[in-house]
């Protein structure tokens, strides 16, 4: 045993904790995105419109965590484009779904993704949102890069949003943490179920887990 | 924990299945790249247990009896310790402003910083850098192979186990210190890290439906970030692409 082997075994286990540091703030990070899109607004001004919406109701401490969370979720479900987010996660088996199927997903996954950040409202640190560049991607989507800074002493996140205009207003399709992506990860985690044991096995998954949210 | 013996006979068998992996055909950067997860998820289920039943606990308790400020800088003074490791891995990336940088991080967290249990830097525009061997290779074209979970330690490929060869030629600190020395330091260090990622571990596996993925998922794009240093890059994929724009010109399949 040396102390280069020792030095190298805690160097791998921190590299797996950033991602999952990473990978967790992903679902934290949907806090942060939300509020009415105007029309007009840039990519930018909607992701500053959702951070300010949504850090000024995690402000209210004194407010029940269930209205709190009630109100952050009216905010992202106007800001977030659902039903691209469903079909970008879903991918080539979005064909594969009937209509009836189709709902059942977009309900139950916006579900999903409500109560797993949701049960993390409670761990607001006065962190605070800083909006750094904007970048044109493929498809006439936006990337709005921005970074969360976390006080005492705590690293600051990356997160970049992806927007795409519908309908005239811009609305977040995914929202990636240290370059880790929420659509590319829930695509491998279903592409991985449904294959192995099929559709209705995913959407069984999905009741059960929201049945028996998991409490914070 | 692992020998040297053994440790050398993991980074043959890594060399090894970095060279088998070199003559497949390029992977989607969205595939899975996992023909060893049958054995993965048993060792990640060892994890997980190991995980649930004693680093967590001892890392909750840890949490419960030290002050945040003690925790960050412990982080912080670790972080300064890897300096070596940053440095060397941004000149073999031929990033040398990176590496004068990383110096001047050294130095004024080193001194003004106390021992570097303060990032005072980083309040000076000198961010801090995320480097190490696995991802030199990375920069230089290597691929990163198969996934493969380490019992203890998760997460990894052939590319970063054989990275950490690297990064434990680039650190200098055995020359100095015993390794008991370092073990119990060490200790204290996975510990921390582990108490001040606590609520995001929690978090992660409410999340996940299939959480070995989840992590599967992350650690490879991450990886990819960071080889990137995070910089802007479409991806070659179809992520963003509509399922029925897909099948434009796919039809056929299945």
């Amino acid at each position: 045993m040396s102390s280069t082997t020792t030095s190298t075994i805690s160097r791998t286990m921190k590299s797996s904790l950033r991602a999952v540091l990473a990978a967790a703030g992903l679902i934290a990070i949907l806090s942060l995105t939300g509020g009415p899109a105007r029309a007009q607004s840039t990519p930018s001004e909607v992701i500053e419109t959702v951070s300010s919406q949504v850090l000024a109701v995690l402000r209210e401490r004194s407010v029940e965590s269930s209205i709190r969370r009630t109100k952050v979720e009216e905010i992202i479900y106007r800001y977030v484009d659902f039903e691209t987010l469903s079909r970008l996660v879903m991918a080539r088996n979005w064909r594969k779904l009937s209509d009836a199927e189709k709902s059942e997903f977009m309900r139950e996954f916006k579900k999903h993704l409500s109560n797993t950040y949701g049960d993390n409202i409670d761990n607001y640190r006065n962190e605070k949102v800083a909006i750094l560049s904007e970048r044109e991607e493929k498809r006439g989507d936006v990337t709005v890069k921005s970074t969360i800074v976390r006080g005492g002493g705590g690293d600051d996140v990356m997160v970049d949003y992806r927007l795409r205009k519908r309908d005239d207003n811009w609305r977040i399709i995914d929202v990636v943490i240290e370059g880790v992506s929420l659509v590319a990860n829930f695509r491998s985690q279903f592409q991985e179920i449904i294959s192995s044991k099929g559709i209705d096995e995913l959407l069984r998954l999905l009741r059960e887990k929201n049945l028996d949210p998991p409490d914070s | 924990m692992i020998g040297y013996s053994s440790k050398m006979r993991l980074i043959q068998l890594a060399i090894a299945l970095l060279l088998l992996s070199g003559t497949a055909a390029p992977a989607l950067a969205n595939d899975a790249n996992d023909p060893l997860e049958g054995l993965n998820r048993k060792t990640y289920a060892l994890n997980e247990w190991l995980d649930r039943n004693i680093l967590g606990p001892v890392a909750r308790g840890w949490k419960f009896i030290t002050p945040g400020i003690v925790r960050s800088s412990i982080q912080n003074f670790d972080d300064n310790l890897r300096s070596p490791v940053i440095v060397g891995n941004d000149i073999l990336q031929w990033k040398w402003r990176a590496a004068g940088e990383q110096v001047a991080r050294f130095s004024i967290n080193t001194t003004i910083g106390i021992l570097g249990f303060r990032d005072v830097a980083v309040g000076w525009g000198l961010e801090k850098q995320f480097e190490d061997t696995g991802q030199t290779f990375g920069v230089w074209g290597i691929p990163p192979g198969p996934y493969i979970v380490l019992p203890v330690f998760g997460p990894s490929n052939p590319r970063d186990i054989v990275g950490i060869a690297g990064d434990s030629i680039l650190s200098i600190y055995w020359i100095f210190a015993p390794w008991y020395a370092s073990f119990s330091y060490r200790t204290v260090d996975v510990i921390n890290d582990r108490a001040v990622f606590d609520e995001q571990i929690e978090s992660t596996r409410a999340a996940a439906l299939d959480h070995y993925v989840f992590i599967r998922s992350a650690y490879r794009q991450r990886r990819d970030a960071l080889i990137r240093d995070m910089s802007a890059e479409e991806s070659e994929d179809d992520l963003y692409e509509l399922d029925d724009d897909l099948y434009d010109f796919e039809d056929d399949e299945e």
